[in-house]
């Protein structure tokens, strides 16, 4: 839940969200395209206004004064190119003259001051380019320029660095009013606000007629402009305009801020809101226009064309207020000229509305100053080659016309809210935007582009078993953000590959497949998705890195034949590596160490995938599924599997496989009994059993020995948690596992888990679909980050509790506001429990009692909780599952 | 009467079946949860089936086994008979999932079918 989300990342929802930024709330800008500034913000005249033109009394009239007059200052907080180089309205009609004083005196009205009136000789005194038919002019002193990108960007940019959170890409396709706020749904999933701004520009009627029934409609007017090369820009010194008309100001002739001499606007409205081509009447139009009032504009130095829309209301006037019909969503809609000029005011003025509403409190702590791109021509020549000297980049020229160096490319693509696109490149540094448009620079800056963006992934899967691939997939179809599986083996598929028995896949797709097979159903869907897959690489350590925008990137450092060693930068983390088998060494059995011992899954790679057999006589110590599996398997290869000895008092493995791995092929099954010596110096040779008491320690006399020459351990598996313990991850000390959250967030914010190392499971279905829900969670943090107010709930989670008769829940801890409609917490219990109840209390009170015939260790058990039964705890709270029943396991031999 | 104790392998529940038996016709089936193990309980006792899974050498593939499985449950007593066959064929890559490995394994009626694709060695998986 954010307290304001503002609906458009243009020059007003940036400059809103900046002034909001000054205040202790949690704000989220929501832009639909790749980047700021990407609509009316964007194709403008650049120009901050007088104040002269608007009607006195309305918003447009105060908020231009205002806006102008916050300007100098801004200019020098946010490093913004900003200059009052002055406007002159021209009249070529004697019988005229009359209106630039009525132009005058409605700009005195609306507190705008230095204006003059002058006559023709003044007028041309000022600039001899003018037309020969102008007959008198409106001096407009405080009229300035500005670079639109920078100014738009410098708001959003000092916003961030306050805390705003900027979500791009994504469109709001709806909005519902709820008790505490707004749901509002976007193409990059649902998100809630107690307040929303609609700072949607030309679509703002599309937004507000979502909440409200007195409709809204806004007509986008295309305003056609033609752009000149830097070597026209001083035909005029001042921004000439023409006196204004019912349709605007008319067409002007203004050099920019950066140099160019710039012309136009026309007005035509459109019926599309996205039409911003250009026409041939239009252009032809702005130079009949611009030549009535300048002479001689050198119109073959013409760089380029283009259009941009105007978002008017049909007041006439700024609408920037709180819905009638729907309170909590301000409108700051039909900002067409003056908008530019208004928008610090508008974002005064509505910052003003909301925290009111809110009752909002200022932060003790703002930065009110945003340095740009570090511009080198503005360097000397020594400082200039010291950077150079320190970061070559800045010495590679990549673009000629603006002499734009790489090093200024890489800044745009790096800097918090960086470029994504050649245009935002562009908009950034100006590379591309000079005589040859881009036709040298484009493929260098591309390549660059892809170099620097390349190294951040949105969600990068580390393992590509079950649950990697999974989590890729879910992640993938949840935002369609970018995703990378890092895989340690030559394919995807992990330990499915040599689990050749069938058996998978009758929850996820109701047929029973080989793990080849199941693995094949994943591996065809990441094909299908296109996601990239490095194979044959292994991560080497995974650390915590900046945060920004909501994000706390991570770094990945990794290693393959290719590439060597590389770093990937990602925004989430899914930790899917799997886990290891427990090894002889670590189970602490007496003898010797002749050959002949393997674990079960190595004795499964060595027959399924290399075709070879690790010997003839087989005993099998632990009970686990892998131990049964291989105990039939080495059967069917012509083996004889003589017993399987288990230390605890019940099976490891699933019933079925006991079933038909063991009692279809009548091999023992002895249970409380392990073994305890091991013979044989070359080759194993015999192996003894014991029956071991309730405290597992060997009854002296109950010894039997086997001769074998092969023993299988099937003795418990490990989850692989080395690199997540380096990433600071913290470990459950009974799965083995990271302790997670019901998003199966490890206390690492940004990093997921899921399948066997988070905690070992018995059916890969169910890995399959922990997996989805890490992936989703993983692929949402990657879109949205968290919001300050999200990280300090980071403490507040109702915990979860291990009671009597569980080993352990996963997850530990459930932050309810997360949670969805229900949460499943997975367990594992202790013992063997007939006839009892699976019991959860909230605070010491029940609410939820399961009945269950059987609970075995060997089998993942779970509940479902709704959202609802987790609600009216004390905080933090605490969730108790036990087993209630005495445990009746008998045992069976 | 007589009653067999099963555990059901429909799905990964294992319910303990009780199947009661007269003469060689099941009459009954309780400790189910669902139809699958009334069905499982009768057919074990009277027509005991399994998949069977193993391996095949593989020639000129990307890797030397290929995963195998019978289409389709064959008899219990024939698992052995069923390995034997599978064990004399030796396949040539590339082989798709599904492809046919070996037909009418050990006179079931049941052909046994390629568990994974495997390219030929010279083309690479990507």
């Amino acid at each position: 839940m954010y307290d304001i989300v503002i609906i458009g990342a243009g020059v007003s929802g940036a400059c809103i969200a900046r002034e909001l930024s000054r205040y202790q709330a949690s704000v989220c800008v929501l832009e639909k395209e790749e980047d700021v500034c990407c609509g009316t913000s964007k194709a403008n005249s650049a120009i901050i206004h007088g104040g002269y033109d608007a009607q006195p009394g309305t918003l447009k009239a105060k908020l231009n004064v205002l806006g102008n007059q916050m300007m100098d200052q801004l200019s020098k907080e946010l490093d913004i190119p900003f200059i009052r180089n002055g406007a002159l309205v021209v009249c070529t009609d004697k019988n005229r003259l009359f209106m630039l004083r009525e132009l005058m005196e409605r700009g005195e009205k609306n507190g705008v001051t230095g204006l003059r009136l002058l006559d023709r000789e003044e007028a041309f005194a000022l600039e001899p380019n003018l037309a020969e038919e102008v007959e008198g002019a409106l001096q407009v002193q405080g009229s300035g320029i500005i670079c639109p990108f920078e100014l738009n960007l410098a708001m959003a940019e000092n916003a961030h660095d306050n805390g705003v959170r900027f979500s791009f890409c994504t469109e709001v396709t709806d909005i519902k009013r709820k008790e505490d706020g707004f749901l509002l749904h976007t193409s990059t999933g649902d998100l809630k606000a107690r307040i929303i701004i609609n700072a949607a520009g030309v679509h703002a009627d599309e937004i507000h007629n979502m909440v409200s029934r007195e409709k809204m409609n806004i007509t986008a007017r295309k305003g056609e402009y033609l752009l000149l090369d830097q070597s026209a820009g001083k035909h005029v010194k001042h921004t000439i305009f023409s006196l204004p008309d019912e349709n605007g100001k008319g067409v002007l002739v203004t050099p920019t801020v950066h140099g160019n001499l710039l012309t136009g606007p026309t007005a035509q409205n459109t019926e599309c809101k996205e039409e911003t081509d250009t026409t041939a009447e239009g252009m032809e139009k702005v130079r009949e226009k611009a030549r009535k009032s300048v002479k001689n504009i050198p119109f073959h130095q013409v760089i380029t064309s283009f259009a941009g829309l105007r978002a008017c209301g049909e007041t006439g006037d700024f609408i920037i207020e709180e819905v009638r019909d729907c309170p909590g969503f301000f409108d700051c809609a039909g900002i067409e000229s003056p908008g530019l000029s208004s928008s610090p005011a508008i974002g005064v003025m509505m910052a003003d509305m909301v925290s009111k509403k809110l009752d909002l409190k200022k932060k003790e702590v703002f930065c009110s100053e945003r340095k740009g791109i570090l511009k080198p021509e503005k360097l000397s020549t020594e400082e200039r080659n010291a950077l150079i000297k320190e970061k070559p980049a800045y010495g590679n020229m990549i673009c000629r016309c603006e002499q734009v160096s790489e090093g200024e490319i890489i800044e745009a693509v790096t800097r918090p809210l960086g470029a994504v696109s050649l245009a935002g490149i562009k908009r950034r540094t100006r590379a591309g935007m000079g005589r040859c448009q881009s036709g040298f620079c484009a493929p260098r800056v591309m390549e660059i582009l892809e170099r620097e963006r390349k190294e951040s992934v949105d969600v990068v899967v580390i393992g590509g078993g079950p649950a990697g691939m999974a989590a890729a997939i879910a992640a993938k179809e949840e935002t369609g953000g970018s995703v990378l599986i890092l895989e340690r083996d030559e394919k995807p598929g992990g330990i499915l590959n040599q689990c050749i028995h069938n058996g998978f896949g009758l929850h996820t797709f109701q047929e029973e497949l080989t793990g080849p097979e199941y693995a094949a159903r994943f591996m065809e869907k990441v094909r299908d998705l296109q996601l990239d897959t490095c194979l044959h690489t292994m991560v080497l350590s995974l650390e915590e890195g900046e945060r920004s925008n909501g994000i706390r990137y991570k770094y990945i450092t990794a290693i393959n034949r290719e590439k060597g060693i590389f770093r990937i930068r990602a925004k989430a983390v899914i930790l899917a590596m799997g886990c290891r088998e427990r090894p002889r060494g670590a189970l602490n059995i007496p003898g010797s160490r002749p050959a002949g011992i393997y674990t079960a899954g190595t004795a499964q790679y060595l027959v399924n995938i290399e075709g070879r057999m690790p010997g003839k006589e087989v005993v099998i110590l632990g009970s686990g599924d892998i131990g049964l599996i291989m105990a039939r398997r080495m059967t069917l290869e012509g083996a004889h599997v003589q017993v399987v000895a288990e230390r605890m008092p019940y099976c490891g493995g699933l019933k079925r496989n006991v079933v038909q791995c063991l009692e279809d092929f009548h091999i023992p099954l002895k249970l409380s009994h392990t073994v305890v010596k091991i013979q044989g110096k070359e080759r194993l040779e015999a192996v003894t059993l014991a029956q071991v008491d309730e405290n597992n320690h060997p009854i002296p006399g109950t010894e039997e020995t086997y001769s074998c020459d092969t023993l299988l351990l099937s003795c418990g598996l490990i989850p692989e948690n080395e690199l997540s313990r380096e990433a600071g991850v913290t470990i459950n000390s009974v799965t083995g596992g990271p302790i997670v959250d019901e998003s199966l967030q490890t206390s690492v914010e940004g990093i997921f888990a899921c399948g066997n190392v988070l905690h070992v499971h018995d059916l890969v279905d169910d890995v399959s679909r922990e997996a989805a829900k890490a992936g989703v969670c993983a692929a949402r943090y990657a879109a949205h980050g968290k919001t300050e107010e999200e990280r300090s709930d980071g403490d507040a989670g109702i915990v979860l509790e291990a009671g009597e008769g569980i080993r352990y829940t996963v997850p530990s801890v459930i932050h309810r506001e997360h949670v969805e409609q229900e949460s499943e917490i997975r367990f594992r219990v202790k013992d063997v429990y007939q006839n009892c109840s699976v019991c959860v209390y909230l605070d010491e009170r029940k609410i939820l009692q399961k009945k269950r015939q059987i609970l075995v260790p060997g089998e993942m058990e779970s509940v479902v909780l709704k959202k609802e039964m987790l609600e009216g705890h004390t905080l933090p709270g605490k969730l108790r599952i036990q087993v209630e029943e005495e445990p009746t396991w008998k045992k069976e031999n | 009467m007589e009653e067999r104790k099963l555990t059901c392998i429909g799905c990964p529940f294992g319910c303990s079946l009780t199947v009661t038996l007269e003469g060689k016709e099941p009459v009954s089936v309780t400790g189910n949860r669902c139809k699958k193990g009334s069905i499982y309980g009768k057919k074990e006792v009277t027509d005991p089936t399994r998949i069977v899974t193993s391996t095949v050498r593989l020639i000129g593939g990307t890797q030397n086994m290929l995963p195998v499985k019978t289409a389709s449950d064959i008899p219990k007593e024939k698992m052995f008979d069923c390995i034997r066959a599978i064990k004399s064929v030796k396949k040539k890559a590339p082989v798709r999932i599904g492809d046919v490995v070996l037909k009418n394994v050990a006179d079931t009626g049941v052909d046994v079918i390629a568990a994974q694709t495997v390219e030929a060695q010279s083309s690479s998986i990507t």
